[in-house]
């Protein structure tokens, strides 16, 4: 019997795995300079890299060994969701069973902008990892489960981070109290997120990739232009608008507010690359001819995006009749994808509802 | 429906990755740590084109690997540090 096998010890579970990156049929190895790094991050738009994840559970005990399978392919790659195939691995060796395979999973990426790939491969850990391909890079985290691009237009008592897609732990670090900053008027804001030009925009630290662009749109009334997106393996751009304004502000207003976000979203979509999902939030506004007419209006400004792709509509705070009037508009010729949500902050109903018209 | 009890382990996860480990945390299991020091790239598989490693199947490849992960830390495990207690894997029906 080998020395390391049982004895009198207790019996040892180990857990070993590796993941191989393969592009375009060829096992990609760690990057040897960081041309190669860079060149290896920049290809990776044109085609998805594919990693390969084995896990092997050994138990010392016996010397059985079994590579664990999961369904959840993406997400034992990524590592998040490993937890139930180990255990059920853990149990398979236990007991004497096998369960054999390996995980593979395609991941998409949009292409990388110049100032996260120069992020990246400044980043010694890059050079260490296989492809240049590091999802759990504490540098410049690349994705995130799902797709969040979002505009909103808010202000102090309605942050973004209670209505937009992202929210969780990544909750949305919010402008402090008293924070001033004077409009720069719709020209610079039309320009604001232009891709490597605007200081404000910035790789977030957390777990998604993120830009964000803060902007005060107007002092008196506090509001607030917010951009953030990140990208998933769905390789898709949405985005999130969100309408909460004071009762006070004027519709006219608000409708400058939102082609303001509009021109915001196009200038993300130039960065990105591609036309994305738009996602509309209407919220806390709950007199039915203001909601209405912000959709009817966003819906003539934003007629490219939404007929290349599907439009999502959220509503929050919203009453029952502004969101049928709301849902009025999606019903008609234009075939429309609708989903409305109503969230459980309407003070109308907690209960989530849902409405899709095509 | 029979149950099927096991008996302790010890738990050992073979990996330096940060996230493998923080994974591994959320399951509240006790486990200890090691580090297999191996060449990864002189590890090869037999569908590897005479030796062209870049031609190598992944899934091979990632399996040979891992498995040779699990046979350089095997004689180490004894003497890894055991977590605070062992695990005891609870009744589960049948597999």
């Amino acid at each position: 019997m080998p020395s390391w096998l049982g004895g009198e010890q207790e019996p040892t579970l180990l857990v070993t795995a590796d993941q191989v990156v393969s592009y375009r049929g060829t096992i990609r190895e760690k990057p040897t300079s960081q041309e190669q790094c860079r060149e290896f991050l920049k290809s990776y738009a044109d085609e998805p890299a594919v990693t390969v994840s084995s896990l092997v559970v050994t138990n010392t005990a016996t010397g059985r060994q079994a590579v664990v399978r999961s369904t959840q392919r993406v997400e034992v790659t990524m590592g998040v969701s490993l937890v139930s195939p180990l255990l059920f691995g853990l149990h398979a060796v236990g007991v004497g069973g096998a369960v054999q395979g390996t995980d593979i999973a395609k991941q998409h990426f949009l292409p990388l902008p110049v100032h996260v790939i120069d992020q990246l491969v400044a980043d010694p850990l890059m050079m260490s990892t296989a492809g240049a391909f590091r999802i759990e890079s504490g540098s410049v985290p690349l994705r995130e489960p799902r797709i969040c691009c979002c505009l909103a237009l808010t202000d102090d008592k309605h942050p973004p981070a209670t209505c937009c897609p992202c929210r969780g732990d990544e909750a949305v670090p919010w402008a402090p109290r008293g924070r001033r900053e004077l409009y720069p008027g719709p020209a610079a804001a039309a320009a604001l997120p232009a891709a490597g030009r605007s200081p404000g925009w910035h790789a977030s630290r957390r777990r998604c990739r993120r830009t964000r662009v803060r902007l005060m749109l107007d002092v008196q009334t506090k509001l607030m232009l917010h951009t953030r997106y990140c990208t998933d393996a769905k390789n898709r751009l949405q985005v999130l608008f969100k309408l909460a304004v004071a009762r006070r502000d004027g519709v006219r207003l608000r409708l400058a507010l939102a082609n303001e976000a509009l021109s915001a979203y196009r200038a993300a979509q130039r960065e990105l690359g591609q036309v994305g999902k738009l996602v509309l939030l209407v919220a806390g506004t709950r007199r039915m001819m203001i909601a209405s007419g912000l959709v009817s209006r966003l819906l003539v400004s934003a007629r490219p995006q939404v007929n290349a792709g599907r439009l999502t509509l959220l509503a929050s705070r919203v009453s029952s009749r502004a969101l049928a009037s709301m849902a009025a508009i999606f019903s008609g010729p234009r075939r429309l994808w609708l989903n409305t949500v109503w969230s459980a902050d309407s003070g109308a109903s907690g209960d989530g509802a849902s409405a899709s018209a095509s | 429906m029979a149950s099927i009890q096991m008996p302790a382990y010890r738990l050992v996860l073979g990996s330096s990755s940060r996230w493998r480990r923080q994974v591994l945390s959320r399951t509240g299991l006790p486990f200890a740590v090691a580090v297999a020091d191996i060449d990864e790239a002189a590890v090869t598989t037999p569908g590897g084109a005479l030796g062209d490693r870049a031609r190598s199947d992944p899934t091979q490849l990632s399996q040979a690997i891992a498995r040779a992960k699990a046979d350089a830390l095997l004689p180490r495990v004894s003497s890894v540090r055991s977590p605070a207690r062992s695990w005891r894997a609870p009744a589960v029906g049948p597999i």
